[in-house]
């Protein structure tokens, strides 16, 4: 055997070898569908956001919209905002095809295809951001998600939208800029359109080229507050009031604002009404066991976690509403867990899934306790059904 | 031919979540395996064990079938692959284990045209006859040596200079 065919075998080893099992996304998913396939698939994805890509035009504001997943027999209704990280983020990087557009994302007629010029990125994991807009000079960014169907339950794959933004006439010339982010286990994935002229952004140190007026990117944390355009013509640096500059090869620069969706919409009248959040149940899942005050004992099982059902008794859509899952043992670091209700209407219930704690993380046959924490929204009266701690014994079988 | 896990399916059809959970830690291990040794990525790899997994109907014999999707779907995403600029924006992927992406010889592989890494893989990767490999990915054996033989032809030519 030639050296390079030992090379060969050493190299692919490494490659394949998937050493100790790990939790991931991607295993746990797999499990699930694996689960209900087999069963003949009882589990199906729930249509979500018809009309909500039409709101997020009207209001301007960034909405970080659920993917709607998991919603099984019995559960109640409403949306699920699932918790998963996107393994990576590309730019697409050739000419468009029709199979870019997007068929059925979000409220199709509000949005249509501008072009490959104004067209961005597909991931690995087939989740394309991409922009459009219908009126002259609105943009729009998406982001979709093409999710085969499980299953038996239906043909093809079916792209939904996960998360959009949309800025008013104006917006790119005032200096801002539209984006849209999705944020999964502590990254944020962001999207934007840039003005004309636009050949890179800075966010932090970091440089990303931009293609099309458009960008896409991971990052990791919070959302910057501002961004710093490479390459803007002479009339957007002449028109900020601060923060332009030169690179060393004489390149212009602009910093602004990191606005989401920016637009004239007048920002809702929070000053009469009701708002917030309480908490109805927390399910063990697949267990499906509902926890209680008393005393709980959840069988440890791949995939392991807890669905929140939550209502909105206010008067208000409220967005981006931080949850946590902290389960803690006696002497060991709390594990945390965190996702977000992206959008709720009043009166509705909706579930949000936390990932619950892997087999080598969970103490098994211990007495923890775990705490679920909704937050408050601001000027909300009653915070006491926000959280809730309940006694957890995870086990074997 | 004989399916190892069909007991398990049936427990699994008959609604044991335990026999699902058995049949899956049975499968997954070499379905990722399979796709990384194809894929090389980790992240990637484990989507399309995903994407593979959640297509199974339980009508046919798991094992086999599994590996098949799984190498046709690492292809297309090879095939996909080629029209992508990674940002290598350096956050890892959340997946990605802390480990070397492999040097000159990775570099070579992942430089390979779809087809031929496939077969290059699965044979010295996964250690498959060109039988073997041909019966999976649907090809005839001589095609599947061809593959191999341009495969090594064009990784020396990538290496050259450093496997002499």
């Amino acid at each position: 055997m030639s050296t390079l065919e030992q090379d060969l075998r050493r190299e692919l080893a490494q490659a394949g070898d998937t050493g100790e099992p790990r939790a991931s996304a991607a295993r746990e998913e797999a499990l699930r569908a694996l689960t209900a396939g087999v069963r003949r698939a009882r589990v199906r994805r729930v249509a979500s956001i018809a009309g909500a890509g039409l709101s997020i035009a009207c209001i301007g504001v960034v909405l970080v919209l659920a993917l709607p997943r998991g919603a099984e027999e019995g559960a109640p209704s409403g949306n699920t905002v699932a918790s998963k990280p996107f393994p990576s983020v590309s730019v697409l990087d050739r000419p468009g095809t029709n199979e870019d557009r997007l068929l059925d994302a979000g409220d199709a007629g509000d949005f249509v295809d501008l072009g490959t010029a104004r067209r961005v990125a597909a991931t690995p994991r087939n989740v394309f951001f991409a922009v459009a807009g219908r009126r002259a000079g609105t943009y729009c960014v998406l982001a979709t998600r093409r999710s085969p169907s499980l299953l038996g339950t239906g043909p093809g794959t079916v792209i939904r939208t996960v998360a959009s933004g949309c800025a008013g006439p104006g917006a790119l010339e005032q200096l801002g800029i539209v984006a849209t982010w999705q944020v999964w286990e502590s990254r944020t994935h962001i999207g934007a359109i840039v003005p004309d002229g636009v050949t890179a952004v800075r966010i932090g140190t970091r440089t990303i080229p931009v293609r099309g007026n458009a960008f896409v990117v991971v990052w990791p944390g919070v959302v910057p507050s501002r961004i710093t355009l490479v390459g803007p013509s002479a009339a957007l640096v002449a028109d900020s009031e601060s923060g332009h500059g030169r690179l060393e090869d004489g390149t212009p620069t602009v910093t602004v604002p990191f606005t989401a969706g920016t637009d004239q919409s007048p920002a809702p009248d929070f000053s009469a009404g009701l708002r917030g959040h309480s908490i109805v149940s927390v399910v063990a899942t697949p267990s499906g066991r509902r926890l209680t005050r008393a005393g709980n004992s959840i069988p440890a099982a791949y995939g392991m976690a807890w669905r929140v059902t939550v209502l909105n008794g206010g008067d208000f859509v409220e967005s981006n509403v931080p949850v946590v899952a902290v389960l803690r043992y006696p002497g060991a670091r709390p594990l945390v867990r965190r996702a977000e209700i992206a959008m709720s209407e009043p009166g509705k219930r909706m579930n949000i899934r936390l990932r619950g704690p892997s087999s080598d993380e969970a103490l098994l046959g211990d007495r923890g306790t775990l705490e679920i924490r909704v937050a408050p929204a601001e000027g909300e009266q009653n915070t006491a059904n926000n959280r809730v701690v309940y006694p957890v014994t995870i086990t074997f079988g | 031919m004989d399916d190892p896990h069909a007991d398990l399916v049936r427990q699994a059809r008959q609604g044991s979540d335990a026999a699902a959970a058995t049949l899956f830690d049975l499968v997954w291990p070499d379905a990722v395996r399979t796709a990384r040794t194809v894929l090389g990525r980790s992240a990637v790899a484990e989507d399309v064990a995903q994407e593979s997994i959640v297509r199974f109907d339980g009508r046919r014999p798991f094992g086999v079938w599994l590996r098949r999707i799984v190498v046709n779907r690492s292809l297309n995403a090879l095939r996909d692959g080629r029209r992508l600029v990674a940002l290598e924006d350096g956050v890892p992927a959340p997946d990605t284990p802390d480990r070397p992406a492999g040097g000159a010889l990775a570099d070579a592989l992942r430089s390979l045209a779809p087809d031929r890494r496939v077969a290059v893989a699965l044979r010295y990767g996964l250690d498959l006859t060109p039988t073997e490999i041909g019966e999976l990915i649907d090809v005839p054996v001589g095609t599947v040596k061809s593959r191999i033989a341009r495969g090594l032809e064009d990784l020396r030519t990538a290496l050259e200079g450093v496997h002499r």
